[in-house]
């Protein structure tokens, strides 16, 4: 059983990394993936108390998110780089603000009413779908044209890519990953609390993406993988992980400011790093 | 009470103010966000307080926190920012990779914080006068917000000071203009970056020390919500612009009092998001129009 519910949170957790990966792998990074996975998760949970049944109820959180995905693309279509990522991070939290002063959205205490469920197996038919789904886009031309939108904007236009059409794409696209994966989550732990709409949470799950590497879609599902089952076997104190979350940020950006999963480890990066740091010519 | 309420907003405009003046100029000259700033300026309040624990004396206070935020920026400098190498641009994909892992440092420092700490607000030690001051006509005030407002304006001055005519910021500038040209005309780029940090974590220090001064209490939190507030002024006013920087403070503090006054305390640290991102929407809506 706890096996069972292990799997399933490693599910949800790696559609959260992919819903952090698509963008990511456009040269965007959206800081409120915890945000979006809540809203799905609350929609999901008013829907199948509602008496939708689970496999619908599923797929209007992913919906509802990728909804307010494309209203937070439209809100940022002029930001890139560093502002694009605070102002998603703004979002984030006015949305978490927002949950937590609603009582019917749970408030301070989180969302709980939701309705408890017998089978996980339509969750893990339409999460491994929306893994495939993923797969399917990873061998398709379209990813070759966001690789290229990753490295500029008007090299893509230059190619015949609607920049702006694209980033529309893969935005609410990881708003439905992130949705679906909330909606699971929800039923799988029977709460949401407001912490997880905000910037710890989107933090986290950009690790699983960064950790992962943002060049091929397996990078951020390994690195979900890991990251979640690796602190819950070794019943780490929740403080020392964040720690570790912390100091494990900087050392990727460091060592591969591409991932981890990307390719071999050519160059002897601790000593060019320490040089590159106190380089003074 | 409504002069009561400008009162309490230029205060808390004052603490905006001065963590956001060191904040704009690293992101002014290195064109780099340093994520971490919040964290060093939270640091170097809480080094103050335990510094105080052990020996209470005014000098050994300030001393702590200008030497413990001067330590941690240079660190974090060191250690995140500049072995990434040089970015031109803040909004260049590149440039992710900066926040990113100064966002790494801003959670190590914020737990480490929390461990040594405890997550509970202390009370700051007061370097002036823990009285309050009764102004004219019934207005009280702390004494800390008057010193911290005549701060603030001599600091915003001497920066503008630094910028404008002293040669280090003639440096400064040119960097800020174009790196590599600064470097081909004999400027060591290396070390004026040093020094840009150095000052900018100096007035996190001051910053942290007039904050604790005036809001009473600091809590491991604060670095966090002052780093976002910052970044948020920073984005809205300008990177180059002292002037708008210190504007948009005092309009964020008043917007806050506001809120507070008509009964929405609880959105309080919401507001400057919503600044932020109605900013955003401000943008994209008008270059759709011109489209």
């Amino acid at each position: 059983m706890y096996a069972d519910y292990l799997a399933a949170i490693v599910l949800a957790n790696v559609l959260l990394g992919l819903a952090a990966y698509l963008p990511l792998a456009g040269g965007r990074l959206l800081v409120c993936v915890g945000a979006l996975a809540g809203i799905g998760g609350i929609a999901a949970a008013v829907a199948h108390v509602a008496g939708t049944p689970l496999p619908l109820a599923l797929v209007v959180g992913a919906a509802a998110s990728a909804a307010a995905a494309w209203v937070l693309d439209l809100m940022t279509r002029k930001q890139s780089g560093f502002e694009y990522a605070i102002t998603t991070l703004a979002a984030g939290e006015v949305i978490r603000a927002i949950v937590t002063n609603t009582d019917r959205l749970g408030g301070a205490l989180g969302f709980s009413d939701t309705r408890q469920v017998t089978s996980l197996v339509p969750m893990w038919i339409l999460g491994l779908l929306a893994v495939v789904c993923v797969q399917l886009f990873e061998l398709s031309g379209a990813r070759r044209a966001v690789a290229v939108l990753r490295e500029s904007d008007r090299l893509a236009e230059s190619l015949g890519v609607d920049a702006r059409r694209m980033r529309t794409k893969l935005v609410v696209a990881a708003g439905a990953l992130a949705g679906l994966s909330g909606a699971m989550q929800i039923h799988l732990v029977g709460i949401y609390e407001p912490r997880a709409f905000g910037f710890d949470r989107s933090m986290e799950i950009l690790l699983y993406a960064l950790a992962g590497g943002s060049v091929s879609y397996l990078g951020p599902v390994c690195g979900a993988a890991v990251l979640t089952v690796m602190p819950e076997l070794l019943r780490i104190n929740p403080a020392t992980r964040q720690l570790g979350y912390g100091a494990l940020l900087t050392l990727i950006m460091l060592s591969r400011p591409e991932g981890l999963a990307t390719g071999p480890w050519s160059r002897p990066w601790l000593r060019s790093l320490v040089k590159r740091s106190l380089d003074t010519g | 009470m409504v002069s009561q309420q400008v009162l309490n907003a230029l205060g808390i405009g004052c603490t905006y103010a001065l963590v956001s003046l060191g904040y704009s100029l690293t992101f002014g000259t290195l064109r780099v966000v340093n994520v971490a700033y919040g964290e060093v300026f939270m640091f170097s309040a809480m080094a103050a307080v335990g510094a105080n624990a052990v020996l209470p004396h005014p000098t050994i206070v300030v001393a702590s926190a200008l030497l413990t935020a001067v330590l941690l920026g240079l660190g974090v400098h060191l250690l995140a920012v500049r072995p990434l190498g040089r970015v031109s641009d803040v909004n260049a994909p590149a440039h992710l990779s900066v926040v990113v892992s100064t966002m790494g440092c801003s959670i190590v420092l914020q737990n480490t914080a929390l461990a040594l700490f405890g997550g509970y607000p202390r009370p700051f030690p007061h370097i002036f006068s823990s009285k309050a001051a009764v102004l004219a006509s019934g207005l009280v005030t702390n004494f800390g917000v008057l010193v911290g407002g005549v701060l603030a304006l001599a600091l915003t001055a001497a920066l503008a000071i630094l910028l404008r005519r002293m040669p280090l910021g003639l440096e400064m500038r040119a960097i800020a203009e174009n790196p590599t040209l600064a470097g081909l005309s004999g400027i060591s780029v290396p070390r004026i970056e040093l020094m840009t940090v150095a000052i900018s974590s100096l007035l996190a220090g001051a910053g942290a020390l007039l904050v604790g001064e005036i809001v009473g209490t600091i809590s491991p939190f604060i670095g966090l919500q002052y780093g976002m507030k910052s970044i948020v002024i920073i984005v809205v006013g300008g990177a180059r612009n002292p002037i708008g920087t210190v504007m948009v403070a005092f309009a964020l503090a008043g917007a806050e009092v506001l809120a507070v006054a008509l009964g929405f305390s609880t959105y309080r640290d919401g507001i400057a998001f919503l600044l932020l991102l109605l900013v955003g929407a401000g943008r994209s809506v008008r270059a759709r129009r011109s489209e």
